[in-house]
């Protein structure tokens, strides 16, 4: 516990909390555990435990375990070339500083990431240290999210993921064009490349946990990634495209969006005085929900004539009202995938509606009842054979019923769980 | 028809329900110390019988879907006006429809009943988060205010997240403590005039969580409102990070628990992986 008393604590974690703040992720889900005789567990639906002043939910100890790095990411606030306050972690001061918030119950757990100091192994081994102490030392069975390193040898990969229950790592930008632009010290190909070695890991690791049941797990609660939005040209069907690709190809559990906040002035970025596109990084996580678990694909929602997402409408509405002729729907009839397309039935009222008709045809009261969103649904929906939209079924008349009122737009990060 | 009063402990309101069942059919039931008498019908003070509690706990459990007897439970620890009869119907309906009853949402008995027990769950879920223990030496202790009865639904929760440790969760409005002593965990009456005053090593930790929550926020992203919809004002006297008076980061003079707080009520979305 004497670490925690060293004077700089205190500024070295505002720096490195400072620092690993544009990291968006922070759920602490996706794996159930015990407490194995130590301190903690895991809760599978994850637990929020503050919500910070921009509205972000905070379950997790975010912090770098250094600001301090040989790269010179353009976008970046850590980059080689920024003239900003410096600091690093010892490994010891982030594993008792996260036992001590954990006892107190602020945080679910560890989210370490890190600029890259001397070189990515140097950095990997240090981030390594410090949860092996948190495992082994403290006998820590809470949750640890990893960010991986890219360029750190294969071996440190593995070894982190034998500890860590979600390891990832950030591609941030979606096209090698913007890349190369920005970021001239990171490939592609050495970017996924430890997206593919989890990937192949877990499948793995999975197979021999068939077989042995006490072979320990890799990665349990799989691993997820960041794109920044809006700090070079790339659409939100490239981000999209990309997305696709990452759940379908190697099973990412989540693929964040963070908008991208101007930090310095460079010709090869949005201006100082630009607000971050809030209102996209929405709609893109609007987008992913339908990619997730409406079963939707990039390609349906968006095209090389309509490249980004509408800022007006949710994703949702607009593929609607592009397809009206699906529409409407009767309630009693519509097979699930169709129920989930139309806007205003979520899928927990999807689940609904398909429970309930079992036993009777539901009534266009129930709906309401049942969690359907009537304001945006009737439109495209019958029930018991009547439409009770008050307009035709045509898209210039649709969007303007549907079309929000202009009042202050308040953002609100994954806002999926209640998107319907 | 009869008025049952009982003594507000779940076993006595299913006692009840067995009476219904099995003596005479109920017209409501209501909390003895409370009840003002009906010109309808007489009432009947029932003593609590485990054993018939028991029964007609198994009989939910065995005829109706897996999760009614916890939704009942839930709705039982709510705040909810004439949460009694809210549950006595709902009994009665779900013994009635048997496993058919889930299909059923749209009817007011489950209605009112999915409502009440929503509202613990969600209550719940955000004490998961918002239960702030204190290092006191020997145990770390936490107060907490909930709208509803939460209390014992924490015990298994923490008792396995702390097994190593002794603690103490202090229900400062109902006056109740869930105590775990490494060992077991069961509720109290606990009062206390005064507050608990921590230690300086104590201190230093919250002002570094303090310290934490300000650097984390993205300024150009500020967003009170959104953050009261999901840390409501009346939640925040017992939250750490909300009690750093007057020094913000960016500057700003107010203190985070001044801004307007609105949409209190909106259910609390988990952070999803
Ligand atoms: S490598 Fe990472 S920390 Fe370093 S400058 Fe690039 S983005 Fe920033």
């Amino acid at each position: 516990m004497n670490v925690l008393h060293s004077p700089d604590l205190m500024e070295k974690l505002q720096i490195l909390a400072g620092a690993a703040k544009y990291d968006v992720s922070c759920a602490s889900s996706g794996v159930t555990r015990r407490n194995g005789g130590g301190l903690g567990n895991a809760k599978g639906y994850g637990v929020c435990h503050t919500w910070a002043a921009d509205g972000r939910c905070v379950a997790l100890l975010k912090v770098l375990f250094t600001n301090k790095c040989v790269n010179d990411c353009v976008y970046c606030a850590c980059r080689a070339g920024s003239d900003t306050p410096r600091a690093s972690f010892t490994p010891r001061e982030i594993a008792d500083l996260t036992i001590e918030f954990y006892r107190r119950n602020y945080i679910e757990g560890l989210f370490l990431s890190s600029a890259i100091e001397k070189s990515p192994d140097h950095t990997m081994e240090n981030i390594i240290e410090a949860v092996r102490l948190l495992r082994r030392e403290h006998k820590f069975f809470g949750y640890i999210h990893i960010k991986a390193i890219p360029g750190a040898d294969p071996a440190l990969i593995t070894r982190v993921g034998l500890l860590a229950d979600r390891v990832s790592v950030n591609l941030e930008l979606p096209s090698i064009r913007s890349l190369s632009l920005l970021a001239p010290q990171k490939q592609m190909p050495a970017l996924l490349a430890p997206v593919r070695q989890i990937y192949e890991e877990s499948a793995v690791n999975r197979d021999e946990r068939r077989r042995f049941r006490s072979a320990p797990k890799f990665v349990p609660a799989g691993q997820s990634t960041q794109f920044i939005v809006g700090a070079t040209p790339d659409s939100d069907l490239t981000l999209l495209k990309a997305s696709e690709t990452l759940y379908g190809r190697f099973a990412l559990k989540r693929v964040y969006f963070s908008a991208y906040v101007p930090l310095h002035d460079n010709p090869l970025l949005p201006a100082l005085s630009s607000m971050p596109p809030l209102k996209r990084e929405h709609r893109l996580y609007q987008a992913d929900w339908l990619l997730r678990f409406y079963g939707f694909k990039a390609g349906e929602l968006l095209d090389d004539a309509q490249p980004n997402l509408d800022t007006e409408l949710d994703p949702k509405i607009i593929w609607a009202l592009r397809h009206l002729s699906f529409f409407p729907l009767e309630i009693n009839r519509a097979p699930m995938e169709m129920l989930l397309r139309v806007p205003g039935i979520g899928v927990v009222s999807a689940q609904r509606i398909i429970r309930q008709r079992r036993v009777c045809a539901l009534k266009y009261d129930d709906l309401g009842k049942i969690g359907v969103v009537l304001k945006r649904a009737k439109y495209f929906i019958t029930c018991r054979g009547v439409y009770r939209g008050d307009a035709p079924l045509n898209p210039e008349t649709l969007r303007g019923r549907l079309a929000p009122p202009p009042v202050v737009w308040q953002p609100s990060l994954f806002d999926g769980a209640s998107y319907e | 028809m009869i008025d049952y009063l009982y003594d507000e402990t779940f076993d006595g309101l299913l006692t009840c329900v067995f009476a219904h069942y099995y003596e005479e059919k109920a017209a409501g039931v209501y909390p003895e110390r409370l009840y003002q008498p009906s010109l309808l019908h007489g009432a009947r003070a029932v003593v609590t019988q485990p054993e018939r509690a028991d029964r007609v706990y198994e009989a939910l459990i065995r005829k109706t879907p897996r999760l009614t007897p916890r939704k009942i439970y839930y709705a039982f620890l709510s705040e909810t006006p004439r949460k009694e009869n809210i549950i006595l119907n709902y009994v009665i309906l779900a013994f009635r429809r048997g496993p058919r009853l889930t299909a059923c949402r749209s009817l007011p008995e489950v209605l009112a009943l999915e409502t009440a027990s929503d509202r613990v769950d969600t209550e719940l879920g955000r004490f998961l988060g918002f239960v702030r223990f204190q290092d006191m030496g020997r145990f770390l202790y936490a107060a907490i205010a909930p709208d509803h009865n939460i209390l014992a639904l924490l015990a298994d929760h923490f008792s396995d997240r702390l097994a190593g440790e002794n603690f103490m969760i202090h229900d400062t409005g109902r006056d109740m403590a869930l105590i775990w002593n490494g060992q077991e965990a069961f509720q109290t009456p606990f009062r206390r005039a005064e507050p608990l005053r921590p230690g300086e090593d104590e201190r230093r930790f919250q002002t570094l969580w303090q310290e934490y929550f300000e650097h984390i926020t993205i300024g150009e992203r500020r967003n009170p409102r959104l953050q009261a919809q999901f840390t409501p004002r009346r939640y925040r006297s017992r939250l750490t990070e909300f009690q750093r008076p007057n020094k913000g980061l960016f500057g700003n003079k107010q203190s985070l628990t001044e801004y307007d707080s609105v949409h209190d009520d909106i259910g609390h979305e988990i952070n999803d992986g």
